[in-house]
């Protein structure tokens, strides 16, 4: 696009405007640098670019591969031999009750914790942004930064504590949640097993994964909003919008990408979640409510020993987050995504 | 849709307003000139009139719901913290928000560092996490050096290749992964961890992508004339103008590989090799429902995190904003 200099451009079309730049000026001159292969650009390009894409076409490429084709083998990861099978594990699959139910978690995970965080996470984060008095200044309410750390708290907490600490806090008898319940006369609740039932497990370990990605979110999409210029929201409040009307019509769209980057990285963290549902319900949960796809798998094939079978469930997992992605994309498309707002500045 | 007529004679009084004017329009069909300036008259009004009756109610649900938050975000911790201090009796028999009866009793501590492995899970986790970052921050600029600043053919295709790691997720390839670190003889190593740490981290390339960008092409190439090669170039000028992003990787990354379970448990599971994470875990079978030493090992797990995070916050949001916001 950049390369106007095209000498063979009839110059009756175009416009003046488009002389080629003297051929020293500082511009987007890309192509005017001049190809030498010369033994010091070699030498650099080959440390600089082969060695890491060595690593990674080794440890990230090829296993992908890979995958692809172990997932239509019968192979047991234990010895060499193993036969092709086609797509007999993917028709396995689909009568594999324990995978349904895996799959069926995974994809409510998906579904709800992105939305859930992100809802939360611009919430607090309009709040110390520009939520605060409606006279003076737009800005954040009183004590913004003490909130914003506080929020950021639980991403430094490594996700297996996370999970040690709320098994802990969900502990039917000694736990702090049904301590706090029965304290404020809820006797009802005296040892509920929040993650022993099966109405209430998946739910309990949601809201952990939710507590845990909240902050870090927050703090991404503070980041997002203080690159929004101050007058644009100083100008809708004088055009009267309220809280809620600025956050939905003023905000959402402004940090739009990033709200949509964080969809996606959510929803695969969601996806997955196995440390979360590693360390609060290893068995799967009670009826397998919180078994995940990603908890499969690991059972499969390093417990079980079926190896092919297992890469089928992981070749399935994959299809399952880049149709999320394109999901996410595609809403994103039809709402009007691309028609960036801040292309009318 | 429509796009608004960003013209409109009232519109042009305050530059501002041309940003937000058409936001405020796209959700319904946009009235003639008079009607707007009345129906703004008309929300101004009833927003002043309301003013007196929701800023008190505003203000106590605004603080309610945050220090509802804060306390979500906080008392589990706060519990965890004084189990660890409590004796088994007094942790079985106590409330959870009890403060424990003797605040140095450092018994639990005791035993999570020498029956718990901690010590050794610290060992471990210091070396994998100084390699990792080290490597990370050597391969991460100068990929992004040779992505940015090269022509070649095949570069949207590299780019393309490092995509697909952030769309596929692991676990998808882990059998295969696994093979591929058994074969090289390095499963039960640390060089299992380190590699797939640093060798496989797109995040950080794309970081250190975004921050090259803001690097003028200008300074390279005058450095070029006066005669440095490519490897002076990123060694004198680009690696320490990318300072600030390194910075952020070594935070962000740093904090992941701290916090990684996963890798380590598949692929070091020998007992001397436990990580911070997973000589943590590992508590949970011999002290099986002993929370009080659990508590102990979290807590000698979280405080450097949480030392490191209070040091660090500036940077931390910092660092955020400018990968945010370019």
């Amino acid at each position: 696009m950049s390369g106007t200099s095209h000498p063979a451009a009839p110059g009756g079309v175009v416009p003046p405007v488009a002389t080629p730049r003297p051929g020293n000026a500082p511009g987007p001159g890309r192509r005017r640098r001049r190809r030498r292969i010369s033994f010091d650009r070699a030498s650099f390009f080959a440390v600089a670019l082969l060695l890491p894409l060595t690593v990674y076409v080794i440890f990230v490429i090829s296993p992908f591969a890979q995958a692809l084709y172990f997932s239509m083998t019968d192979w047991s990861g234990f010895t060499a031999d193993m036969a092709f099978v086609g797509l007999d594990n993917f028709a396995r699959l689909l009568g594999d009750d324990k995978f349904m139910r895996a799959a069926l978690n995974s994809a409510l995970l998906a579904v709800i914790v992105p939305t859930v965080t992100i809802v939360l996470a611009i919430g607090v984060a309009t709040m110390v942004t520009v939520g605060g008095s409606t006279t003076g200044g737009v800005r954040g309410v009183r004590g913004a930064g003490f909130y914003r750390v506080i929020s950021f708290f639980p991403y430094c907490v490594p996700a297996i504590v996370i999970g040690l600490v709320w098994a802990q806090v969900y502990d039917p008898s000694r736990g702090l949640l049904n301590g706090v319940l029965t304290g404020i006369g809820l006797d009802g609740m005296t040892d509920f097993p929040w993650l022993g039932d099966s109405r209430t497990a998946m739910g309990a370990s949601m809201f952990v994964i939710i507590w845990s990605f909240v902050g870090f979110y927050t703090v991404l999409f503070v980041a997002a909003i203080k690159g929004v210029p101050g007058e644009i929201y100083e100008a809708a409040r004088l055009d009267g919008a309220g809280r809620f009307r600025t956050a939905i019509s003023i905000t959402v769209p402004l940090i739009r990408d990033n709200v949509r980057t964080a969809w996606i990285y959510l929803g695969i963290a969601a996806i997955d979640s196995f440390v979360y549902m590693q360390a609060m319900n290893p068995g799967g949960g009670p009826g397998y409510s919180t078994f995940v796809i990603s908890q499969d798998l690991y059972q499969t094939a390093f417990s079980k020993g079926q190896f092919g079978y297992a890469t089928a469930m992981g070749v399935v997992l994959a299809l399952v987050t880049l149709l999320f992605a394109g999901a996410v994309f595609l809403v994103d498309r039809i709402t009007g995504g691309r028609d960036d707002v801040r292309g009318h500045a | 849709m429509t796009r608004p007529d960003t013209t409109r004679p009232e519109a042009t009084d305050r530059e501002a307003i041309r940003y937000v004017s058409p936001l405020l329009a796209v959700t319904g069909p946009l009235p003639e000139p008079g009607r707007v300036e009345a129906a703004r008259r008309r929300v101004r009004n009833a927003w002043r009139a309301l003013r007196p009756l929701t800023t008190p109610l505003g203000i106590a649900l605004k603080y309610t719901s945050l220090l509802i938050a804060v306390a979500c975000a906080v008392i589990p911790l706060i519990t965890v913290f004084m189990a660890a201090f409590k004796t088994r009796e007094e942790f079985a028999t106590s409330d959870p928000l009890a403060p424990p009866g003797d605040w140095l009793n450092l018994e639990n501590f005791v035993v999570a560092f020498t029956r718990g492995g901690m010590l050794q899970g610290f060992a471990n986790t210091t070396i994998i996490l100084a390699v990792s970052l080290v490597g990370t921050i050597l391969i991460g600029t100068m990929t992004a050096y040779a992505v940015d600043r090269f022509d070649f053919r095949g570069r949207r295709l590299v780019l393309g290749a490092f995509l697909l790691a952030t769309l596929v997720p692991a676990v998808t390839t882990q059998v295969a992964t696994f093979q591929v670190v058994n074969g090289l003889g390095l499963f039960n190593t640390r060089w299992a961890a380190i590699i797939l740490f640093m060798g496989t981290d797109i995040v950080s390339i794309y970081i250190f992508l975004q921050f090259m960008r803001s690097i003028p092409r200008s300074l390279d190439e005058a450095a070029m004339l006066d005669g440095a090669n490519r490897l002076t170039i990123y060694a004198r000028i680009v690696f320490p103008l990318l300072r600030p992003a390194i910075a952020t990787v070594v935070i962000i990354k740093g904090i992941a590989i701290y916090n990684e379970y996963y890798i380590p448990f598949l692929y070091m599971p020998s007992r001397d090799l436990g990580v911070v994470s997973t000589s943590l875990f590992r508590f949970m079978g011999p002290f099986g429902a002993q929370w009080e030493i659990i508590s102990a090992g979290a807590v000698l797990v979280i405080v450097p995190t949480l030392i490191a995070f209070l040091l660090l916050q500036r940077q931390i949001y910092s660092g955020l904003t400018s990968g945010a916001t370019k």
